[in-house]
């Protein structure tokens, strides 16, 4: 059953791991959440270590102005390790925390939840709109890079004859709904049998991608056919920036410059100006590698 | 005034066809007959639920055979359907609204097997009929009425199938002053009729989709995905025929009026299921 306290918000994950200090993202992503949105309440979700690391790598009372509520959870994450791409030059392999991300249904504190991940920095109050509805549930299914690329066509679909990719990177949805639980439920089971869900889908990779189970779960929920049970969130398309993309500047949280090599010429790249736009920067250590001067614009 | 369903150009070879399809609108209609127009005389011994065989000796013109099929329709008001389908989902309910519609009614849209549109101008013979006609006609299933005059329609589309030339068309209808030339095809395809008559006849001939088309043709799916043009889709689509009779290609149930070309996939076992669901 729902244990809601507020009316609606906005809900971060992060857990950090060796290699990427996934609360310092969170911090961006909510103060970006705090200057654009109007539904702007933020609880950050996150466990023991990740937190204590918080505490000390920032004052009490900026985490308090960043957060406005904390939930902190002694878990053990399951073993799921993936590569990033850090530029078309580095490449690293670290623990990724995302196989409790369904649990989101149960542990959001609001009645009207969008959860994002840390990597979706807020440039905008598009996503406003979604709260004024009577959705259930929504996501984003189409996608464009800042290059104004198409997605991969594994980014597209789950495979080039299936069923179509939805992304994971922003979830909202209502906590008296019903379909929402059920969807939730559905994703559970997904990760519960991924490699049969993998086999029957045709999907590739070791990786457990949240993107495939949550498209899984819309396509069961939609009878196996295509079906509008599950809403897009408004602006309909999100912009993504590719782990080959380095972040050149940020000249305010909102407004980055970015350096695109072409995915098929890693030498050729070009610059791309991203400002009052929403974007998922998928390479994060490329985000952090601003920190330093993201925090004097966000605390100033 | 009757009502009922008839299946075109059956003959032994497509029996199996024919049967399932015959079974498959049984499922969702208990109540309207059926009928077949066949080329090859006596298949009525071999199917159940059968109504009407009638005969028809097969034209050296596919098209006029077609359109003569439907003018034999025993039934006032008729849906027709092709041997190369089956019913996966129909509401019998759709009847209300067609007897209230025009002569002929078609279906304006049809999908593929994932829920994608078809488009008329991704295949050839589809973007002639668009360049000519200003759009395509789906006619896998057709409506008509022939107490609001089809069969005036029929019979010109036999007429002009029988008789069409397509230097005199040229000839008829060049725009001499302007230089310009109409695409009048070499051969002409009933699809290509019905899009004429629809040009010329528009009041008489609706575009309603009573049923939900899927359609897994070579040519409509192949410029989508090239390897539908290299090989049957049952070898690179993975399906499925569970044991209660539904069909599932790469994940997504087939549900709607599913045309499916080639009978690579009805082997024993998918036969098995299907049959059990229609009994």
């Amino acid at each position: 059953m729902s244990n809601s306290e507020f009316d609606s918000g906005v809900l971060l994950i992060a857990y950090n791991n060796p290699t990427l200090e996934y609360t310092k993202l969170a911090c961006i992503a909510a103060r970006s959440v705090k200057k654009y949105m109007k539904h702007n309440h933020v609880t950050l979700m996150t466990d023991l270590p990740s937190y204590k690391q918080l505490q000390s790598s920032m004052a009490s009372e900026l985490i308090k102005l960043t957060f406005d509520n904390i939930i902190v959870e002694d878990i053990e994450h399951e073993r799921n390790t993936r590569s990033h791409r850090d530029s078309p030059w580095s490449e690293f392999v670290t623990q990724f925390n995302n196989k409790n991300k369904h649990t989101i249904f149960h542990k959001s504190p609001y009645k009207k939840t969008l959860m994002i991940d840390v990597d979706y920095l807020i440039g905008n109050n598009t996503l406003d709109l979604i709260f004024e509805t009577n959705s259930d549930l929504a996501m984003y299914k189409d996608a464009i890079s800042v290059r104004n690329y198409e997605p991969r066509i594994w980014e597209q679909k789950l495979h080039p004859d299936g069923i179509d990719m939805w992304w994971s990177t922003a979830v909202y949805w209502r906590s008296d709904s019903e379909l929402a639980k059920l969807f939730f439920g559905v994703w559970e089971h997904v990760k519960e049998n991924y490699n049969y869900y993998k086999w029957l889908y045709k999907f590739p990779g070791v990786l457990f991608r949240t993107d495939y189970a949550v498209s899984i779960a819309v396509h069961i929920l939609n009878g196996h056919r295509q079906g509008n049970l599950i809403h897009e969130l408004p602006g309909k398309v999100m912009r993504f920036s590719e782990q080959i993309d380095d972040i050149a500047e940020f000249k305010d949280i909102n407004d980055m410059i970015l350096v695109c090599p072409d995915p098929k010429e890693l030498w050729k790249s070009i610059a791309s100006r991203v400002k009052n736009e929403n974007v998922h920067v998928m390479n994060k250590m490329a985000i952090l590698r601003h920190y330093p001067k993201i925090k004097q614009m966000i605390y100033d | 005034m009757t009502e009922g369903y008839l299946i075109v150009n059956c003959n032994m070879k497509n029996l199996t066809r024919v049967e399932l399809l015959v079974k498959s609108i049984r499922l969702f209609d208990k109540e309207r007959p059926i009928s077949i127009i066949a080329h090859e005389k006596n298949l009525k011994k071999y199917l159940l639920y059968l109504d009407q065989e009638i005969y028809i000796e097969p034209s050296k013109i596919l098209s006029a055979t077609y359109f003569h099929s439907l003018l034999a329709s025993p039934y006032t008001k008729t849906i027709a359907f092709n041997p190369d389908q089956i019913l996966t989902n129909f509401n019998p309910d759709v009847w209300e609204n067609l007897r209230g519609m025009n002569s002929i009614v078609i279906p304006k849209t049809r999908s593929s097997f994932n829920g994608e549109l078809l488009d008329y101008s991704l295949y050839t013979e589809g973007s002639v009929e668009q360049k000519s006609f200003g759009e395509g006609s789906i006619i896998d299933a057709i409506f008509f009425n022939k107490d609001k005059g089809c069969d005036y329609v029929f019979g010109m589309s036999v007429l002009i199938a029988s008789t069409y030339n397509q230097n005199q068309y040229i000839d008829f209808f060049a725009d001499k002053e302007n230089n310009a030339m109409p695409p009048f095809p070499k051969y002409i395809w009933p699809q290509w009729l019905m899009s004429l008559m629809y040009k010329i006849l528009g009041l008489k001939i609706t575009k309603f989709d009573f049923v939900n088309l899927i359609d897994l043709s070579i040519r409509e799916n192949s410029f989508v995905n090239d390897n539908w043009s290299k090989k049957p889709w049952t070898e690179f689509l993975s399906y499925w025929v569970n044991d209660q009779g539904d069909i599932k290609i790469e994940n997504y149930i087939q549900l709607g009026l599913v045309k499916y070309n080639t009978s690579a996939w009805l082997t024993e076992d998918t036969l098995t299921n299907l049959r059990k669901k229609f009994i």
